[in-house]
């Protein structure tokens, strides 16, 4: 049977279903707080078949990742899908390149290349996010030319050198809402509606989760979209416009623990699901 | 399978865990409604520590 390793730093209660799913099906589990190892590969032995990739934070999630990697141990999701998906550059370029709408982006460092990147894609307002971040926060929606020189002088002043990448991307008007679908080897298992007031929908910010009734546009774009980052279990942050989909972002270690209830599926067994199947085509 | 105790390291009331509880398990004190971490675990008794703030590379 299966021992499945299951990278970790905290444990929220996405890792506690995932505990629960892999309990039913009987493998075994190792929880391996990542903060708690030595990555050192004259001395690591690994003790399970598989890895299961679960961390909070991104930076450390990705560097035990390419850590088993290279101790030839296999990782879900695994590190050429985590260095696209972690970074919202690169997921937009490796979107644009196999021709997923998109919506339109760029990536600048100073002011001035800020203002010219925003007339080209159609003028304000946009969005300017951190390249490396998620639960919505420190993003910004920029209206006019003061408040972006605003926030750029407080990136400059305040922000890490992260911060100073100034990702913009083109606003979307949004129907009060935005679509996850939830994505396991390229097959989509389901999708939730993000319903809020507010144009940061995030679940972790307030947003509602409602069932999403798959369709097959959304599912030929999840295959796509999953194709082009490499596979393995995925979100997908899809906007609804009048001219269809476009996929804003995908998320490469996902939350799921309020979608299992509103749209019935058991994302959790899925995902367990994946990985016996992985293990058998070791 | 007993309970297990702890006590909230914010208002000092004594929480209830569910035996299947984790080290490194967020979860919220009942009475303050903290955010704690399961800092340490044996036999019926967990230590419990506040969690730490949210860093820039946290996420999904
Ligand atoms: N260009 C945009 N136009 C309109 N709304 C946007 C845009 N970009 C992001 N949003 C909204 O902001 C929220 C967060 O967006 P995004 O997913 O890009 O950030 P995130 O911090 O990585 O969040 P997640 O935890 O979902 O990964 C979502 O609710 C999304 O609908
Ligand atoms: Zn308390």
């Amino acid at each position: 049977m299966l021992t499945l390793g299951i990278l970790h730093t905290l444990i929220r209660a996405d890792e506690k279903l995932l505990l629960d799913a892999a309990k039913k099906r009987k493998l075994n589990i190792r929880l391996i707080d990542v903060r708690n190892v030595v990555f050192n590969p004259l001395t690591y032995t690994t003790e399970f078949d598989l890895a299961l990739e679960r961390c909070v934070s991104t930076v450390k999630g990705g560097y035990a990742t390419k850590f088993l990697e290279s101790q030839g141990v296999k990782v879900i999701n695994s590190s050429k899908v985590a260095s696209i998906c972690e970074d919202k550059f690169l997921t937009s370029l490796v979107l644009q390149k196999n021709k997923i709408s998109t919506p339109k982006f760029a990536l600048v460092f100073g002011v001035e290349e800020a203002r010219l990147a925003i007339e080209q894609m159609g003028g304000y307002p946009v969005v300017i996010k951190p390249n490396l971040g998620s639960w919505g926060r420190l993003l910004a929606k920029v209206n006019d030319t003061d408040s972006l020189e605003a926030l750029i002088e407080h990136k400059d002043v305040l922000g890490s050198p992260q911060q100073k990448s100034l990702y913009i991307q083109q606003y979307i008007r949004k129907p009060g809402r935005d679509i996850r679908v939830f994505v396991i080897n390229g097959k989509a298992v389901c999708a939730i509606y993000r319903k809020s007031e507010h144009w940061i929908t995030n679940t972790a910010r307030g947003g509602e989760a409602l069932n999403c009734k798959l369709n097959k546009a959304l599912r030929t774009l999840a295959g796509n979209a999953s194709n082009a980052v490499g596979g393995g279990i995925l979100a997908l942050d899809i906007f609804e416009t009048d001219e269809g989909y476009l996929v804003n972002e995908i998320n490469h270690t996902m939350e799921f623990k309020n979608s299992e209830e509103p749209t019935g599926v058991n994302i959790s067994g899925e995902v367990i699901d994946y990985c016996l199947e992985v293990y058998k085509n070791l | 399978m007993k309970n297990i105790l702890a006590v909230c390291p914010v208002c000092d009331a004594t929480t209830k865990l569910v035996p299947s509880t984790q080290v490194a398990e967020v979860i919220s004190c009942a009475d303050c409604k903290s955010r704690l971490v399961i800092d340490n675990l044996n036999d019926n008794k967990a230590v419990l520590k506040e969690a730490p703030e949210v860093e820039e590379d946290w996420g999904e």
